[in-house]
């Protein structure tokens, strides 16, 4: 079975964020695998360790982003392709990246195409169903469960609380929900290893991609923070004082009643 | 929340486990009003980032003398204390190449005499009783401290923490000090102003701020090298259950490894300080300085890991993170006065405090109140502010010639 996997590399979910003019600081953040895409990832090998076959792992970013794939490949993926772009170009948004991924995929021979749900950063859960509609494939988003038996595929899906199952065939994109699998950690063998194994570098110019699929759709209009919560405060006196006091505040000064 | 009183008799800057221990041995030698002022939270600092190695494997008889004295503490904590400090007597033992294998039996038998229980162990009984998947052919000799291992640098201070409060200390958490406060002249201390602009009035100041420190006293006149240095740290499972295995002082491959005892793994810290990374303490101070460990430090530390425990091919990576040190140019720490009368320094260990604490705690009471050392055997002068302009600095009895870490 031929699998990709497309990943994005993103903060480390315990970072803290700070932003600077609008724009978020990335100095001496860690980056890690996006978490959602690491489950993408431990499914693809455990898939290709099941039923033959090799995997691919494609992540669109600067050469930072080197060190994602990587870890992928520490964990046994077969192959890795970097599209490289610089940081300061223009920012694709959803639709640019799965065109991009699209004009990747589209030349190489695959039956399953893995990603996260959705990204920790930016959170858009687009880039999938994206680029299963751009590859004209069908997609199941959120999954917690797969079976690959021949051509059929047999998926279950987070459905807000519920489970879906779904029945489909390959080739197919499928994107990952937390509960999918247990993310395994590279073996310190595989690490050194993974240091040696060549990584395939596309440009931009390399892709060719028509301007206008690049066009972003959707445009970021601000970024900030939640704003933060003030602290607590407890009511002293017996009982009867504090329900007192407590609707006092709920009446004018939370207005809520 | 301890409201802060407007005087003390003592003001410590910094709850970590050097402020902790010193509040604790100033108010049972009977001591009244200290306050302990903290920036953060308890441990936050150096402590929380501390590896927590024992082990009385010097190469200076004082520090041994100090390592000594203070595994009494750790191996009764719970009387001495009233609390648990996570002691883990799993031993600790040391590898060195051939060169140093003289030294090394030096080093064993000054230890024994100022009483580690320690000895030689040949290859073949660590292979045999210590650490089976140690490759230990690539190593000259060993020594074993069956009494070392680990403790728990947090629980530790938590202890100190609860100890010294249990006698009346003031421990005010989230309270910075934004400056010292000298009298006019600046000869004397006066105080020191919180960064929510409340002041302290006190005659007796002492700073256990760690980094901190080179700041505060800048402020007010004087020198004192510190400086952050960066200490990555890997976390791994060895993937096989190894049994009861030591801390681990490799000076073959100049790593160190510490395992844990709950839940298997293994820290693996760096011990090659031949090309340190240093944190500006303002950067420091800021919050601004990297928590993760670089790729290339991760393969450092797994090529030295790898070659001494070849058969491990199944270990994994679980983590990676980056700690910053308090370091001074020697690697020995400041308990030391300073030109202001009234300020005293407890800072500068150097990523090796930890196995000290006890010790520190009652040499800077002794320092603060009777102006030299009562612990037999341990002179404060090695750990004087003006050691590097009088040009006196401590020297190992036998140091090992394949270590650029000064301060084993």
């Amino acid at each position: 079975m031929k699998i990709i996997v497309i990943m994005k590399q993103t903060f480390d979910t315990e970072e803290k964020i700070v932003i600077e003019n609008g724009v978020i600081d990335k100095e001496n953040v860690e980056l890690i695998i996006n978490p959602y895409d690491e489950y993408a990832i431990e499914e693809a090998v455990k898939l290709k360790e099941k039923h033959g076959g090799d995997v691919t792992v494609i992540t669109v970013g600067t050469d930072e982003a080197e060190s994602a794939l990587r870890t992928a490949l520490a964990i046994g993926v077969d192959h890795a392709i970097l599209v490289e772009m610089e940081e300061d170009a223009v920012q694709l948004d959803e639709n640019g990246i799965a065109n991009v991924l699209a004009t990747v995929i589209k030349e190489k021979e695959f039956d399953l195409i893995l990603g996260g749900n959705m990204s920790v950063d930016n959170g858009a859960s687009q880039v999938g169903p994206r680029l299963a509609e751009v590859l004209n494939i069908p997609h199941i988003a959120t999954i917690t469960k797969i079976e690959v038996d021949g051509k059929n595929v047999k998926a279950e899906r987070d459905a807000e609380g519920d489970v879906e199952i779904i029945e489909s065939s390959l080739p197919i994109l499928v994107t990952a929900q937390q509960g999918l699998n247990e993310p395994r950690y590279p073996s310190l063998p595989g690490i050194m290893k993974a240091k040696k194994k060549p990584i395939q570098k596309l440009s931009m110019e390399d892709l060719d991609i028509e301007e206008e699929l690049l066009q972003p759709l959707s445009k970021i209009v601000e970024c900030y923070l939640p704003k933060k919560k003030p602290s607590g405060r407890i009511l002293k006196g017996d009982l009867s004082n504090q329900v007192e006091e407590l609707v006092q505040l709920l009446c004018h000064e939370a207005k809520v009643i | 929340m301890t409201s802060l009183p407007q005087t003390a008799d003592v003001v410590i800057i910094g709850a970590g486990l050097m402020g902790c221990s010193t509040a604790y041995e100033l108010a049972k030698r009977g001591i009244k009003n200290i306050v302990v002022l903290e920036k953060n939270a308890i441990g936050s600092g150096a402590t929380g980032q501390s590896s927590g190695v024992l082990r009385g494997h010097y190469s200076y008889p004082i520090l041994t003398r100090m390592a000594v004295q203070s595994l009494e503490t750790f191996k009764h904590a719970k009387e001495i204390l009233g609390n648990d400090v996570g002691y883990q007597p799993v031993g600790y033992m040391f590898g060195v190449d051939e060169e140093n294998i003289e030294t090394l039996k030096k080093n064993v038998k000054m230890q024994q005499s100022n009483g580690v229980n320690t000895r030689i162990v040949s290859k073949e009984e660590v292979k045999k009783e210590i650490w089976p998947q140690l490759d230990t052919d690539q190593f000259g000799a060993f020594a074993f401290e069956p009494e070392g291992g680990y403790g728990d640098p947090v629980l530790t201070n938590q202890a100190y923490a609860d100890a010294a409060r249990a006698l009346g200390v003031k421990i005010k958490q989230y309270c910075g000090v934004h400056r010292v406060i000298t009298s006019e002249d600046g000869s004397k201390v006066v105080g020191v102003e919180t960064v929510d602009g409340h002041t302290v009035f006190s005659s007796c100041l002492i700073v256990a701020a760690g980094i901190g420190a080179h700041h505060l006293m800048k402020n007010v006149g004087v020198n004192v090298p510190v400086k952050g240095q960066r200490a990555q740290l890997v976390y791994i499972s060895p993937g096989t259950y190894m049994g009861r295995v030591p801390s681990f002082g490799d000076f073959k491959h100049d790593q160190y490894i510490k395992p844990e005892v709950s839940s298997g793994h293994l820290l693996l810290g760096n011990a090659d300080h031949a090309n340190p990374q240093y944190i500006d303490p303002a950067d420091y101070d800021a919050g601004n300085y990297p928590r993760h460990a670089t790729e290339e430090a991760i393969e450092k530390a797994i090529v030295k890991f790898l070659s001494c425990f070849p058969t491990l091919v199944q270990s994994k990576l679980i983590s990676s993170y980056s700690a910053a040190y308090e370091i001074t140019p020697d690697g020995i720490p400041f308990i030391s006065s300073t030109p202001i009368e009234g300020i005293f320094l407890c800072t500068g260990f150097s990523g090796h405090g930890f196995k000290i604490t006890p010790s520190v705690g009652k040499l800077t009471a002794d320092l603060v109140l009777e102006g030299k050392s009562r612990q037999k055997g341990i002179d404060l002068a090695p750990f004087r502010l003006t050691r590097f302009e009088e040009n006196d600095l401590l020297e190992p009895e036998h140091p090992y010639t394949t270590t650029v870490n000064r301060h084993v």
